[in-house]
């Protein structure tokens, strides 16, 4: 295993929000609420969850785009502070979900992978090379340069953004619900892209997904969260063989799977509002195993088996118990 | 109708494909051409400037005086060709004046909007992006100036300038209007920072002027045109009020405020002399306003889109009989198509299925596949650009496409139900969800009101709703987007269709969440009361959910057959493709998918012959000619693809 090129320690995002209209009290929303995480050079770390549970605000905090409320980010071994930003933003870049929104609409392709050069102060007379290897990098032909967003395929349009991210070379990719919004005729060309260029350029990417399928896929080790905490971190096979943490295992059992009928955990309640979690563990109002201990107790993450990471009081009883009730 | 003009409009835009939104724009022009009123606007525009800018060479000079010959009338009132319209007092010509005054006047105008447009669009994006104490100080300073009397102001600072020149009206007329400006600059810049492509930016390091400038401000300037185009008229309004008064341009110079001024003195005499002046504001301000009204039009292209409308087809049918099996819908043959401004897409191109009851069918397919257009096509709900242009759709007998809105109106709800995608947009937010639910069965099951909400209550219970009694107290947006879906599958749901549509019924939910719902939707089928059609992108979905399934591209029904049947054994080679490039749990660690290579077809300009040829690994040379009809490939179950033409599909061991 390689030293790792990103360190979380007990990573908080909390925001603010007026309680009420009239009310002047404010309450605090956790979004992101105590994680702590290392991602290997050259790894990929799934980072998997449903809407609302802090995946993206995580992915903005990583960046300082939204600065954390509090815990320690080791960037190569070396405490970020506010002050290395500027180094930060040419080792670790992001690529977003909606190839529309992510491309400023009105400038050509060849000026939005050439601007950061230029942030950069890349030699002048080299960017126009560095614009077409970017292009052919990503599989883009170089008549794209001229073109403008909208005249772009969706596909294409992701190609862009991701050879924007890597215009400036980066270390560590976040790609935040990549390819959520691409036909499945061309999502997986995007993913195999992002996996050859991760092999070429050695790139470390922590991969944000909401679809199982592809987390599965990019990753080697995956991280489940569930309101602002993660509750599993486990390799990628071994998380999907075998949950140790009922919300994984109700998760992976929701699947839809090609041609597997039925067999599947009921989940029980509604999923829980962010800015109002529930005591003790986050999960305990719809899981199945949830006891006393669990409605007082918040459990912390800890390892199990070497490499297997669960947050759950009962996370050795977890699969024995929960096979039973999905029979 | 506001979901479902939602939906369609965005269709259409989809539809058009990338390359169409630049045809579009080269189209604007000719656009604002076409528009009456802003044509009659441009033109009248035109004629002033051009009046304005030939003032001392088609005119006679308005300087010079002939008291002798002095208020002579205009040439219909029985003066000379020589002063076509009059003179004044002076026996100054008052074609002339009013030709100066015109130039005065716009060359004020015009430099005074620019000055406050320069200005509003620098503190309004200031304002905007900047955020914090420097927006609350120039919004609060625009705020004080809106609230002092505009002429006023101008009144008092041109009162103390003994010898107005133009630039003096200028900067007077154009500084104050900047709060106009800024106002619209800085709420579009808010919109735009929020957006993604800001946060790329900042990420890429990019400083915070250098992002305003070169990423926000592009996407923003455009609102400055109409706003200027508004503004000038009232530019040229003020103008002639404050030389009305004489605190215009110092005289002899004319302006149409004080050549107004001056005739009102000799009205008695020679009635023309005010009323000349008038009409040329009066004209100029209205071409103007027409010419604003246009540009705004065109600057919009939503407005341009029109709006829900059914469309019956008159086309006589085939009149295909209904067999004793008594099938609940059958489509056959359904084109549908976008007549866009300048082209006609084809989005639906000849789709024919049967839908037995309690069956499910599940329609697969990518962007542009014409599925969702297929669902709004059966429910008769296409939007104002789509059409059904041929076929049938059979539903209990009757053809849906034929019949009378009033028949159809009373089908939809009661008998044909149908989910959409976006939740938030399907409910009505001004009302409780608990009165719209209650109102809705009771419209539709003709039940009491007590019965009503006891199976509203049911319904939210059904699709996984722990406490459905908060539920139905709140009001839509104090509701989350899962839940607002929930609430719009139960009332459908309520209603016990025959038939129900889902277009992308749980794309916006969790997982945990969509596998509840989808389990309630099969519950409904059971016992063969209701009919559902699974409108997804995901194939996975289909093959758990679906009896049949139907997996369409561009347009056309590639695939048809039983669902296990499909996904087990796809015969056709895009659904087989389709299948490889999925990830999914159960693939062994370290295997590669195999992607489709290529892009989908553009629905505006298909491919000639089979449309997934260009990406297709099997492909031949009949392909790239000719469409393949759907060939039978095994019980029940056809293709759409030469490979299973009879004659050829004894060759293929595949």
């Amino acid at each position: 295993m390689r030293p790792p090129l990103v360190e979380v320690r007990d990573l908080r995002k909390h925001f603010v929000v007026d309680a009420g209209r009239l009310s002047r009290a404010r309450r605090v929303v956790p979004a992101v609420d105590g994680v702590s995480f290392s991602v290997s050079a050259g790894e990929t770390l799934g980072l998997v969850g449903e809407s609302g549970c802090g995946k993206s605000t995580l992915a903005r905090a990583l960046l300082l785009l939204d600065p954390p409320t509090s815990g320690e980010i080791l960037f190569a071994g070396v405490r970020l502070t506010e002050r290395d930003v500027g180094r930060l933003r040419r080792r670790a870049q992001i690529v977003f979900q909606d190839p529309y929104a992510s491309l400023p609409p009105r400038m050509r392709v060849q000026a939005i992978i050439a601007d950061p050069l230029r942030i950069h102060r890349v030699d002048r007379a080299e960017i126009p090379e560095r614009v077409r290897q970017l292009l052919r990098d990503v599989g883009l032909k170089s008549d794209v340069a001229r073109k403008l967003p909208h005249q772009l395929s969706g596909g294409q349009r992701q190609r862009v953004g991701i050879a924007r991210a890597l215009s400036v070379q980066p270390a560590l990719v976040i790609a935040d619900e990549a390819v959520s919004s691409l036909d499945a005729s061309v999502r997986a060309q995007i993913l195999n892209l992002f996996k050859d260029l991760q092999e070429r350029h050695d790139l470390t990417y922590i991969f944000i997904s909401h679809d199982l399928g592809v987390v599965k896929y990019m990753s080697h080790r995956i991280a489940v969260m569930y309101l602002g905490e993660i509750v599993e971190l486990a390799p990628a096979d071994e998380l999907y063989r075998e949950p140790l943490h009922p919300y994984t295992r109700a998760l992976v059992s929701a699947l839809p799977s090609l041609g597997r009928r039925g067999g599947r955990i009921r989940l029980h309640g509604e999923p829980p509002n962010p800015s109002d979690p529930p005591p003790g563990c986050k999960f305990h109002p719809r899981c199945p195993l949830a006891d006393e201990r669990c409605r007082r107790e918040r459990p912390p993450l800890r390892e199990i088996v070497p490499g297997r990471w669960s947050a759950c009081h009962y996370a050795e009883e977890v699969p024995a118990r929960m096979s039973e009730g999905a029979a | 109708m506001p979901a479902h003009s939602d939906v369609v409009t965005t269709r259409a835009e989809e539809l058009a494909g990338p390359g169409a939104t630049r045809a579009l724009r080269r189209r604007r022009l000719g656009r604002l051409v076409r528009r009456k009123g802003a044509l009659a606007g441009l033109f009248g525009l035109l004629l002033v400037a051009v009046v304005a800018i030939f003032a001392g060479l088609i005119t006679k000079d308005p300087l010079e005086q002939d008291i002798a010959n002095g208020l002579a009338p205009p040439f219909w009132a029985g003066g000379s060709l020589e002063h076509p319209l009059g003179t004044d007092a002076l026996g100054r010509d008052i074609a002339g004046r009013l030709a100066l005054g015109a130039r005065v006047s716009l060359e004020i105008s015009t430099a005074a909007a620019l000055i406050g447009a320069l200005l509003g669009l620098v503190t309004g994006s200031i304002a905007g992006f900047f955020r914090g104490w420097t927006d609350t100080v120039l919004m609060r300073l625009g705020d004080i100036q809106l609230a002092f009397p505009f002429i006023l102001l101008a009144i008092a600072v041109l009162g103390v300038i003994p010898d107005r020149k133009p630039i003096h009206l200028i900067l007077v007329l154009g500084i104050p209007g900047w709060i106009v400006y800024a106002r619209v600059v800085r709420s579009r810049v808010l919109a735009e920072r929020e957006k993604d492509y800001v946060l790329a930016a900042r990420s890429l390091g990019a400083s915070r002027p250098r992002i305003l400038v070169r990423y926000v401000l592009p996407s923003v300037w455009q609102v400055i045109p109409v706003i200027a185009m508004l503004d000038l008229g009232f530019l040229v309004i003020v103008e002639s009020t404050l030389s009305f008064f004489g605190f215009g341009i110092t005289p002899p110079t004319p302006s149409w405020g004080s050549i107004l001024a001056d005739g009102r003195q000799y009205m008695v005499v020679s009635p023309w002399l005010p009323v000349l002046p008038g009409i040329a504001i009066t004209f100029t301000v209205l071409s103007i306003n027409l010419t604003a009204d246009g540009l705004a039009d065109v600057l919009d292209p939503k407005l341009a889109i029109g709006t829900f409308r059914r469309q019956i087809l008159r086309l006589p049918g085939a009149a295909i009989a209904l067999d004793e099996e008594a099938r609940l819908l059958r489509v056959r043959d359904l084109r549908v198509d976008f007549s866009l401004e300048d082209r006609v897409v084809h989005a639906v191109r000849g789709v024919s299925f049967d839908l037995g009851r309690g069956e499910t069918l599940g329609i697969v397919g990518e962007s542009g596949s014409g599925k969702s257009v297929t669902a709004l096509s059966i429910i008769q709900l296409l939007d104002a650009p789509g059409r059904v242009v041929d076929g049938e759709i059979l539903f209990d007998g009757r053809d849906l496409t034929r019949i009378s809105d009033r028949a159809m109106a009373g089908l939809r709800g009661r008998r044909i139900g149908m989910i959409f995608q976006n939740p938030s947009s399907s409910l009505t937010p001004v009302l409780t969800v608990g009165f719209q639910l209650v109102e809705t069965l009771r419209e539709h099951l003709g039940v009491a009101q007590a019965e009503a909400r006891r199976r509203a209550r049911a319904a939210l219970v059904g699709v996984g709703i722990g406490d459905p009694d908060r539920v139905l107290r709140r009001y839509p947006f104090q509701l989350s987007g899962g839940m607002n879906q929930r609430v719009m599958i139960a009332m459908t749901m309520a209603c016990e269709p025959d038939l129900l549509l889902a277009d992308e019924p749980t794309t916006a939910l969790d997982v945990t969440t969509e596998a509840q719902i989808l389990e309630q939707l099969r519950e409904l089928t059971r016992g063969s009361r209701t009919s559902l059609v699974l409108i997804t992108h995901d194939i996975a979905l289909v093959s758990q959910y679906a009896d049949v399934v139907l997996v369409m591209y561009a347009g056309r029904v590639a695939e048809r057959g039983p669902a296990d049947a499909v996904i087990a054994d796809p015969k056709h080679p895009y659904t087989k493709a389709l299948l490889a490039a999925l990830p999914h749990v159960d693939m062994p660690s370290g295997a590669r998918l195999e992607p489709i290579p290529g892009e989908l077809p553009d629905p505006a300009d298909p491919p000639k012959g089979c449309p997934f040829a260009p990406r297709c690994p099997f492909v031949m040379d009949v392909c790239r000619e000719v469409d393949p009809e759907p060939f039978v490939v095994g019980s029940d179950r056809t293709a759409a693809c030469h490979l299973w033409a009879p004659e050829r599909s004894e060759a293929v061991a595949r």
